[in-house]
């Protein structure tokens, strides 16, 4: 991959800006550690997920076993058993392809939703703009967690209800950095300069600014991603999402809440591998954001 | 000044009229019949009939709408479906248990992650920096219930120092309370310091670096004045917008953290009644929980407002 | 009352003609004796003497009339009106004299007694003049007063000095705290916030029997999990496929998971083991692979799928019932609703626990069969949800309600069992028990019943 910088000031080839952040992020992953580790642990998950349980593991998630209720973690279950004799271990595994269908989506969705919005407000300006901020706040009226609880619990729980109403909290934060990023650029010569050359507005939003505010685009993916995994374990603690019976981990912690006493395992595992992804997650997105500001 | 603040003001109701009306709309759409909720499955679909057009839940629509609103306006907030009690004395109740704990959480909060971001800012880049920066970063990531499951598992369940249930005994002294909401608290504390701490730690060290702090220094004040005269003040600043943000976590986390630890507050109860169509009860939680929360966001914006005159009012543009 | 904490709360300050034991077996309570005559059509009912309400008023004929009427009274929104349903209705109840409560009833129904008493969670005697708020006036005739009342918080109940019956209660008051949910209850229970619990659930209890001084007693109940099938419409037209299903389930797995073990088998019909008159003799369904197969081949359904409607309480037994369908080839797609969706709607016309093609109702215990045949498999019955119509099981189940000797009403209720067993409207993998759990190390006389209630007249400090 080469980069090249063109001769005049200010623009570069979008290629050539894109291919250079990349390699200089895979160099500074390399360098750093703590965020190899942290990559290698959201592989773990993502590898868990797009394989399935089936590959990793004998024993099947969902099957019942009341013979052996409650079984200590031991060799016949490492991690235990819950109150259906159903193997934890093999729910865990399991469990890691709901979250990361619906967070990955979600962001997807509210970082493309987002750009559009933040970009066009930034870029038009004018009535639309102003229209634009208002919506905005006025969306971000209740807490996020709130009003995606509110909207879930009365539409009723899916998989496509979470990432929608995952993916509508993230849009105006979204929407919100992109817009302050391409005024940033707005501000630029290269922009009056292509505005003067009677360039189409559609063309410099795309052509032009896109290019020059994809590091934030990026930073708000990758931040987001983090969120949308938070929110997505959150909303299914909750109970929402989620159909009954999921190993999915939000909801294994909500259900088996009861039996902290009797048997913690069954509590434990789920938590700390929802805790692993997030806290993994959230180390790669710093990673990510400090090359980027670099 | 004044001015912002009274459109501030006066925005609040608007945007709470407003989400009235979306949850009104929500509530109404959706499958879930109140009379048959109030009396139970088995009863006969007369009776049913008799109190649905007692509770006016036959009119159209819009006058029902107005009807709430007109009730609600003077203090009649109605009748739990579910909990046969009257909604007005349930949702303030449960907002004086919520905004305890969140009062609790917020005054750990401020001094644990101004601390934390000082120490780290003055210690930037070394050892002590990486650990803050780095738990601080893990834990704001972690989902409450994760780091409230670990809690209680470790806590509660196993080494039995903290109650499972954070449930406060009616004859419960101050010092019992607090015992009973310590793990609760600690969850929430610990989603938010990370946030604080950081913003904290990056306008500490950007403060060293300026030019009047190190000329300060080489004019020879030592380090523990350095902090408090300038770094502190400088720096907290834009901790308290950080603080401003965390805001919205702390009243979401509210939710996870009262049905986690059984605590019977507001979040609680705004999902039970959302599961449960419990409408009176939901439009309530709505409205108390939407008011305390922009009035919460006003008061943190005015307070840095105040701390930083150099912000200018009516945003940027 | 709507729920089993308001009717626990009711019974320490009111009480009933009869009272139901924990054998299920009719005691006299506020009435002596009881006579039928006219082939069970009209019961009279001979009040005790002496007992006064707690503000004095004597306990008499026209107290117990005015409680009766006011449940059968079409305007009021009683449940119980459902109780009485074809057997008693308003004008029916007389006074003849201070001590003599007549029922006229609109048919024979030989064990009206049950109708009466404690099986009737609703049928307590409060006075005459009763004007609706319980919590305000809680006057009735029963062990405890109801000494303060917090919707959000709890009541306090103090010793009723003038009761009846010499010597009791033991205790001197009960307090009595409210819990959203079972979990915060459990753990109020294990902390020693509380020492007893009105509504202890089984798989919440049993794993705690025997560490901190928690006993968990259990009892007989008759309380069940429904798994209806629609008979009107496919797949479960056909009597292969409910077979099918039902020779699919492995109901020991299912006592063990769902209900902790704690109840007996179903068989598939209503006469639980507990009734008087249970069937005796009739094979206990077990699950057979080979079978399910047979059936579904000889019914033209090689592979059956459908859909399990059903609300929160009953989401472990349709989890369990997946996966063990699973096993035999079928597949079964779970619908959660609330518990307020799964309920509501139209009860004629579109009611999911009354429409859906597959779902799982949960029915509380009751103190006769009839009062689970009559509304769930005659035609036409109320809560029919199966749509069964069989006229050889109307024609068993109103002789069963008018048999006036034992062998009758048990030559009746085979004759029922053996149709529903054979025809599989509703399936039923176990009748549940039930427990109560407590802390013996500081009270004794604490026992699990049938209904859930709760008798604090014998309960001591130890």
């Amino acid at each position: 991959m080469s980069a090249g910088v063109d001769g005049q000031t200010g623009t570069r080839p979008a290629a050539a800006v894109g291919t250079e952040r990349l390699a200089g992020l895979a160099r500074g992953a390399r360098r750093d550690v703590v965020a190899a580790v942290a990559g290698a642990v959201v592989a773990v998950w993502v590898v868990a997920a797009v394989v399935g349980w089936r590959v990793l593991t004998p024993r099947d998630p969902a099957l019942q076993a009341p013979s052996d209720r409650f079984a200590r973690p031991g060799p016949e279950h490492w991690l235990g058993a819950d109150q259906f004799g159903r193997d934890v271990l093999a729910r865990v595994l399991a469990g890691a392809r709901p979250v990361l269908v619906v967070a990955p989506l979600a962001t997807v969705l509210a970082v493309i939703v987002g750009t559009v919005i933040g970009l066009s407000a930034a870029g038009l300006g004018g009535w639309y703009d102003g229209l634009v901020m208002r919506v905005l706040d006025a969306v971000t009226v209740f807490p996020s967690i709130i009003a995606a609880t509110l909207f879930a619990a009365l539409v009723g729980r899916s998989r496509l209800v979470l990432i929608l109403v995952i993916a509508a909290t993230f849009v105006p934060i979204v929407a919100r950095s992109v817009r302050a990023a391409t005024l940033v650029e707005c501000a630029k010569p290269y922009v009056e300069a292509a505005r003067l050359r009677g360039e189409p507005t559609w063309s410099l939003l795309v052509r032009e600014l896109l290019p020059n505010v994809r590091g934030t685009v990026l930073v708000e993916a990758t931040s987001r991603l983090g969120d949308a995994v938070f929110a997505a374990a959150t909303l299914s603690f909750l109970g929402l999402g989620e159909p009954p019976g999921s190993p999915e981990w939000g909801a294994t912690v909500s259900e088996n809440r009861v039996w902290l006493t009797v048997a913690p395992w069954t509590l434990l595992a789920p938590a700390l591998a929802i805790a692993s992804l997030v806290i993994a997650v959230a180390l790669l997105a710093d990673a990510v954001r400090r090359r980027i500001d670099a | 000044m004044d001015i912002y603040l009274l459109r501030r003001l006066a925005a609040i109701p608007v945007t709470l009229l407003g989400a009235s009306l979306l949850v009104f709309a929500a509530t109404v759409v959706l499958p879930g019949d109140v009379a048959r909720t109030i009396l139970g499955r088995e009863a006969s679909d007369a009776s049913v009939a008799a109190l649905n057009s007692e509770l006016g839940l036959d009119r159209p629509l819009p006058a029902q709408y107005l009807s709430w609103l007109g009730r609600f306006l003077i203090g009649d907030w109605g009748t739990s479906a579910t909990l046969h009690a009257p909604v007005r004395d349930l949702v303030l109740d449960r907002l004086g248990a919520s905004m305890l704990i969140a009062g609790i959480a917020f005054a750990v909060l401020v001094p644990v992650a101004l601390g934390l971001g000082l120490l780290a800012g003055l210690h930037h880049d070394r050892w002590a920096d990486r650990l803050i920066s780095g738990v601080a970063l893990g834990l704001g990531a972690t989902p409450e219930f994760v780091t409230g499951v670990v809690l209680l598992v470790v806590f509660a369940a196993t080494l039995h120092w903290f109650p499972v249930s954070a449930r406060i005994p009616r004859d419960a002294g101050p010092l019992e309370a607090l015992w009973h909401l310590t793990l609760p608290v600690v969850s929430l504390v610990l989603l938010c310091t990370g946030y604080v701490a950081r913003h904290v730690r990056a306008s500490t060290v950007t403060v060293l670096a300026s030019p009047y702090v190190r000329a300060a220094r080489l004019r020879g004040m030592s380090p523990a004045r350095l902090v408090r005269t300038h770094v502190l003040r400088n720096a907290t600043v834009p901790a308290a917008s950080a603080l401003g943000v965390q805001l919205q976590f702390l009243l979401g986390g509210l939710v996870v953290v009262e049905l986690l630890f059984d605590y019977p507050g507001l979040g609680a109860l705004l999902l039970r009644s959302a599961m449960d169509k419990d409408l009176p009860t939901l439009q309530a939680c709505a409205m108390v929980l939407g008011a305390a929360y922009m009035l919460i966001v006003l008061a943190a914006d005015l307070v840095y407002r105040l701390l930083d005159p150099r912000v200018r009012l009516g945003g940027a543009r | 009352m709507y729920d089993g904490s308001s009717i626990a709360l009711v019974q320490l300050v009111a009480e009933y003609l009869v009272w139901l034991d924990e054998d299920l077996r009719l005691q006299p309570q506020l009435a002596e004796s009881w006579t039928a005559e006219d082939g069970g059509k009209r019961w009279t009912f001979t009040l005790r003497r002496g007992v006064r309400f707690t503000d004095g008023t004597p306990m008499d004929s026209s107290a117990v009339k005015a409680s009766f009427d006011r449940l059968l009274d079409p305007a009021s929104k009683s449940a119980a009106a459902s109780a009485f349903a074809t057997i008693l209705g308003p004008g029916g109840v007389s006074a003849p004299d201070a001590s003599t409560v007549t029922f006229t009833l609109q048919r024979p129904f030989t064990e009206f007694p049950y109708l009466v008493s404690a099986g009737n969670f609703n049928a307590v005697i409060l006075k005459a003049d009763y004007a609706g708020d319980f919590t305000r006036s809680a006057i009735g005739t029963g062990p405890f007063t109801l000494t303060s009342y917090d919707p959000s918080a709890g009541a306090s109940f103090a010793r009723n000095t003038g009761y009846w019956q010499p010597g009791k209660p033991y205790l001197d008051a009960v307090d009595v705290h409210f819990y959203p949910d079972d979990q915060a209850d459990l753990i109020a229970l294990q902390g020693d916030q509380i020492d007893t619990q009105f509504l202890s659930v089984a798989s919440l209890v049993t794993p705690l029997a025997g560490s901190a001084g928690i006993v968990v007693d259990k009892a007989i109940g008759t309380g069940l999990t429904a798994f209806t099938l629609r008979t009107d419409r496919p797949p479960f037209d056909r009597k292969e496929v409910r077979q099918a299903l039902a020779y699919g389930l492995n109901r020991p797995d299912v006592l063990t998971s769902i209900g902790s073990g704690v109840g007996v088998l179903g068989n598939d019909h209503l006469l639980a083991p507990a009734f008087r008159g249970a069937p005796t003799g009739l094979q206990q369904r077990a699950q057979d692979r080979a079978k399910v197969a047979e059936l579904l081949a000889a019914a033209g359904v090689p592979t059956l799928s459908f859909t399990l409607t059903f609300d929160p309480p009953s989401r472990d037994y349709a989890v369990t019932i997946q996966n063990q369908l699973q096993q035999v080839g079928i597949t079964v797609e779970l619908d959660q609703r609330t518990s307020s969706d799964f309920y509501g709607g139209n009860q004629t016309t579109d009611t999911p626990w009354l429409f859906t093609t597959a779902n799982l109702v949960a029915w509380a215990g009751r103190a006769v069969p009839s009062q689970l045949i009559t509304p769930m498999v005659t035609s036409g019955g109320v809560w029919n949800g199966s749509k069964y119509a069989n006229p050889a099981l109307d024609r068993a189940a109103a002789a069963y309600d008018a048999a006036s000797t034992d062998q009758e009403r048990a030559a009746q209720a085979q004759i029922i069992a053996e149709a529903l067993r054979e025809d599989v409207p509703v399936i039923v993998s176990y009748w549940s028990g039930t427990v109560r759990a407590f802390n013996s190390a500081t009270f004794a006389g604490i026992r699990a019943h049938p209904s859930s209630y709760v008798d604090f007249r014998s309960v001591s400090r130890v």
